[in-house]
């Protein structure tokens, strides 16, 4: 068993049906097409178990591990590997694949056999980005996901699919070029300072931070703050997030929201804190304030909206904000919040997006004032939409306070002004979710073609409840998912929180040598 | 007066030896063979380049070796250059054969020009004397003058060959004057010897000297009309669109090759004492070629013009590892081989890539009918899939995306630039880069994601064998270099051997 490629398996088995769409089923054959990319997704997600299952709780370095030379002149290899931090986000991804997959059947109409190659391309793309120990390797899949999800947008996106794929595209493509000049030049610094080889091995160069001086690290943090920044999207990078959200198709927006956003998030707890422990921690009050003005702000903007889509978007923000505070908190509590926050804001944004997906097929509306009392003729979704709604405030028993709840004590313990104003989000988010249910659900049904909405089918009922269930789990038993997350992230704790921050002062003299 | 007679060894110049035989052959050839089967002549170029590209590989890794009294060099760098200019010139015939037919161009002379260009450029690689270099360089110019002006009948091709040849005239002369300068100072034209004129006595007053300085900006400026450097790239767009497409393709890769060998041997081994010099000239040019290339090709309609204008922003990132290639290190300069191997693949990656889009739009030719409009390929990606993946690849890998050729060649340039700190570059080109995929973006756009119009004309793809078996080695070239680029990479790194 410990013999067998387990990650690479997970990884490339969408690729390989992706393959085998492509050249073995003709397009006609949509209901072929449809089982085997199911079939495809349901093994992938059987063979990640094994990842939850043998998992060493109490390791805090990688397992799984495969290592094969790739590219020796430039010091490349083929390394993967998960730990706690990764472990859950590989296992959501195969589980949302599923999900993504499923959830198109009906909505998607046209192109069905280009578009199940693109998903489970990006499938490929996203498990690679997260197992990925190689820094060179991790950015190949970080950039290979970017065209399977412009053609998702582009091709069986809404009417301003055009230009939410480009804006998309360039966007985090910007991002994450000049993220690859940070990679370069910690690449060559610990050429000159740090191990003196030419290596992309990730557990390597973890270590070899403290020994690169601050002024570089500082520039080196913002290359990779300004490519994973995008991604996430903080603010004020996140105006492609609405934009590709309204205009993907659901099965587009689920992932992306899901999964594509955690790239970003995931990011800075794997490479920027770690490798660049000292100007993570000089870059705290920037980033902090960062996340709070995108809690705040996504709220606000959310609260305005008038398309359940685009509310759900910035919702989105508002939520990584809140992943942000934690991870930057820097201390226990908040990254391991974090963490779990970027599990439960997949789960239930991810649910949120299926649920709108599903009256959009039907009505081909998403504007809140189009609808109005559903809860009298679609009982099981507004059931459905209820808990998940629930979850994404963060209700007590749901999953969506703990996460909450880990990241403000986390904030706190640095300082309380952090969590005083988190709160504020907090309440916020409350008001536009059970504003928007209010609008939605409750009231007369005075629209006549509400009235003919048939409820939710055995189909979506089935690919809403897993999500459901682990809403409810995390929610009540968060244990197995932080226990496994724990160990990694004490130690990604202990890396940054390895040098003292440098004080103002010879912050000051820096700046002045420097001049 | 005794007369010494230099040591020839003629096996070194076996592939232009070779090549000069192939051309008379050709031309020989040609008059035997009737105007319905020019193609036969075209084969018979394929088979002969390809013979000879397996010549110059054989004399890779043994070191730098000159002949013809120091007039000529052999060493991986020039050998480097010579098998993918051979390559290249193999596809482009390739590409021609059908293309040829379409526009009713199949004469033994097309082949001809081409291998006559070619001689000039395998003359330029191993050139160790400015006088051989220039002699490579007129040989190369005069053909591609002549080929770019091939399809008499077409006006815009006419155009563009005259437009080409006044202004390459023109910088031929610029070259040649800052050739003469140098002499002047140096009292010799050899590479090496003007490099210990530097280095000796005197030497460092000659470096100072104004009139040697504007010697050396003509140096530059010359290089910098041959390369199409922004800002003496305008006869480029022209000039490409007017050439046949194959030749396009041909003269956007191979030109270069020939062209960023000889000057890199004229700036690293002949001028390296005035490095801080012509560095500042070409870091200067790269960056305007690198903006503007990429900005200007977002505005154009026609794809063979955009493909024009992106050629010249990476000419940009050529030169870019040129600069790249210069450390100060305690005020002391010295060249790194990270910049030339760095230079050296992504020539390479873009042979495969740029001959690859080219050819693309050599496919879709049919009589009376080019397809270079973008909007001419609306929906394409679904009337023809494997085509239009094809192009994907190709422009993926333009745009440095992973997994192809494009991606890594651009990785490695950047390398170099930040190794040696040339951070500013780095930023300009990453973000140029991005800036390009949004042109190139734009086409898998209108391929994939818009419908064809009924009013348009349908799009034929052509099934000749020998474009179809170019295209299939590009696209695989081009993803083989993005998934597994080591042995490449080692190859590219090889290149310095020897020469600095």
């Amino acid at each position: 068993m410990s013999n067998m490629p387990l990650l690479t398996l997970i990884t490339f088995l969408p690729a390989v049906g992706a393959v085998i769409i492509m050249l073995f089923m003709k397009k006609e054959q949509t209901k072929a097409i449809k089982g085997f990319a199911t079939a495809v997704a349901v093994l992938d997600f059987l063979i990640s178990l094994p990842l939850w299952f043998n998992f060493d709780q109490s390791e805090a370095g990688f397992q799984f591990v495969e290592k094969v030379s790739w590219i020796p002149t430039i010091g490349v290899s083929y390394f993967v590997g998960i730990d706690g931090i990764s472990v859950l986000l590989v296992l959501l991804t195969t589980l949302t694949m599923i999900v993504g997959v499923v959830c198109s059947f009906t909505a998607i109409e046209e192109r069905e056999k280009e578009y199940y190659v693109c998903l489970l391309l990006l499938a490929t793309g996203m498990l690679g980005t997260f197992i990925a120990l190689d820094i060179f390797l991790f950015y190949v899949f970080f950039e290979v996901t970017l065209v399977p999800m412009y053609f998702l947008i582009g091709v069986w996106g809404g009417p301003r699919k055009l230009y939410a794929a480009i804006k998309f595209f360039l966007y985090t493509l910007f991002g994450s070029v000049l993220m690859l000049l940070g990679i370069l030049a910690f690449y060559f610094a610990n050429l000159k300072m740090g191990t003196g080889t030419l290596t992309f091995d990730l557990v390597e160069l973890y270590g070899v931070g403290p020994k690169i001086p601050l002024s570089l690290q500082i520039w080196i943090f913002l290359a990779f703050f300004i490519g994973f920044a995008i991604k996430v999207p903080m603010f004020p990078f996140h105006t492609w997030l609405p934009d590709a959200h309204v205009e993907a198709p659901t099965a587009g927006s689920v992932i992306l929201a899901g999964i594509l956003l955690k790239m970003g998030t995931y990011g800075f707890v794997r490479f920027a804190l770690p490798l660049l422990p000292q100007a993570s921690q000089v870059f705290v009050p920037f980033m902090v304030l960062l996340s709070i003005i995108g809690i705040i702000y996504g709220a606000l903007v959310a609260m305005a909206q008038t398309d359940i889509k685009k509310l759900v978007a910035y919702s989105s923000v508002s939520h990584l904000g809140f992943v942000m505070l934690g991870i930057f908190a820097l201390n226990e509590q908040g990254v391991l919040g974090g963490q779990l926050q970027m599990i439960n804001h997949g789960i239930s944004t991810g649910a949120l997006f299926l649920l709108v997906g599903v009256v959009y097929e039907r009505r081909h509306t998403r504007l809140i004032s189009d609808y109005g009392g559903l809860s009298k003729v679609v009982p099981v979704y507004t059931v459905l939409f209820a808990i998940t709604m629930l979850s994404s405030i963060g209700l007590p028993g749901l999953n969506g306070f703990v996460g909450e709840f880990l990241i403000l004590i986390g904030a706190f313990k640095k300082s309380y002004v952090y969590a005083a104003f988190a709160v504020i989000g907090i309440v916020l988010g409350a008001a536009y979710m059970l504003w928007l249910f209010q609008r939605v659900f409750f009231g007369n049904l005075d629209n006549p073609e509400n009235e003919k909405l048939t409820d939710c089918n055995a189909r979506e009922v089935l690919y809403l409840m897993p999500l459901i269930i682990l809403m409810f789990w995390i929610g009540l038993y968060p244990k197995p998912f932080l226990g496994r997350m724990e160990a990694s992230v004490k130690k990604v704790v202990k890396m940054v929180n390895v040098a003292e921050a440098p004080q103002k002062a010879v912050l000051g003299k820096m700046t002045k040598l420097e001049k | 007066m005794e007369v010494v007679i230099p040591d020839i060894a003629l096996s070194l110049a076996l592939p232009e030896i070779g090549l000069a035989i192939l051309v008379c052959a050709v031309l020989i050839l040609d008059l035997f063979v009737s105007i319905e089967n020019k193609s036969r002549v075209g084969v018979v170029a394929f088979v002969g380049v390809v013979i000879l590209g397996l010549i110059a590989f054989g004399q890779w890794g043994e070191g730098a070796r000159t002949t013809f009294n120091d007039f000529y060099v052999v060493d991986n760098l020039s050998v480097f250059v010579k098998v993918c200019v051979l390559l290249c010139a193999a596809i482009s015939i390739l590409l021609l054969l059908q293309y040829a037919k379409v526009e009713k161009i199949n004469y033994g002379e097309l082949y001809a020009m081409l291998l006559f260009s070619v001689f000039g450029m395998l003359v330029m690689a191993s050139g160790n004397d400015l006088i051989t270099i220039y002699l490579g360089l007129e040989t190369m110019s005069i053909s591609i003058y002549v080929l770019v002006a091939f399809m008499r009948h077409d006006p815009l091709s006419r155009e563009a060959g005259l437009k080409y040849f006044l202004m390459g005239a023109f910088a031929s002369g610029v070259l040649l004057y800052g050739m003469a300068l140098t002499y002047g100072f140096t009292g010799t034209t050899s590479i090496r010897g003007i490099a210990a004129a530097f280095s000796g006595s005197g030497g460092a007053a000659i470096a100072q000297n104004p009139v040697m300085i504007f010697g050396l900006i003509l140096l530059v400026a010359g290089f910098g009309f041959k390369l199409a450097l922004s800002p003496f790239h305008m006869w480029l767009p022209d000039a490409y669109t007017g050439a046949p497409t194959p030749i396009t393709g041909f003269m956007s890769v191979a030109v270069k090759f020939a062209t960023v060998a000889a000057l890199m041997r004229i700036f690293f081994v002949a001028l390296p004492a005035m490095a801080d010099r012509w560095n500042a000239l070409l870091w200067a040019l790269t960056a305007f070629t690198l903006v503007w290339g990429n900005v200007a090709a977002i505005a154009q309609t026609s794809l063979k013009r955009m493909l024009a204008y992106s050629s010249i922003g990476h000419a940009g990132y050529v030169l870019m590892g040129v600069v790249a290639t210069m450390s100060v290190v305690d005020g002391k300069v010295t060249f790194t081989d990270i910049g030339i191997s760095a230079v050296a693949f992504y020539l390479l990656a873009y042979l495969f890539t740029n001959l690859g889009a080219f050819g693309m739009l050599i496919l879709v030719c049919r009589d009376g009918y080019r397809g270079d409009n973008i909007e001419d390929w609306k929906g394409i990606g679904q009337a023809h899939p494997w085509a239009g993946m094809a192009f994907v690849v190709f422009l993926l890998s333009l745009g440095g995306i992973p997994p192809t050729a494009g991606f890594v060649g651009k990785l490695y340039l950047f390398a170099a630039a930040v190794q040696n700190e040339y951070y500013w570059l780095a930023v300009i080109g990453l973000v140029m880069s991005a800036v390009s995929m949004y042109y190139y973006g734009r086409i898998i756009m209108v391929m994939y994601m818009e419908n064809r119009g009924e009013s348009q004309e349908v799009m034929s793809f052509s099934s000749a064998p020998s474009l179809f078996f170019a295209l299939v080695v590009l696209v695989v070239a081009t993803l083989l270099l993005g998934i597994f680029p080591g042995s490449f990479l080692d190859a590219a790194k090889g290149t310095v051997a020897g020469f600095i």
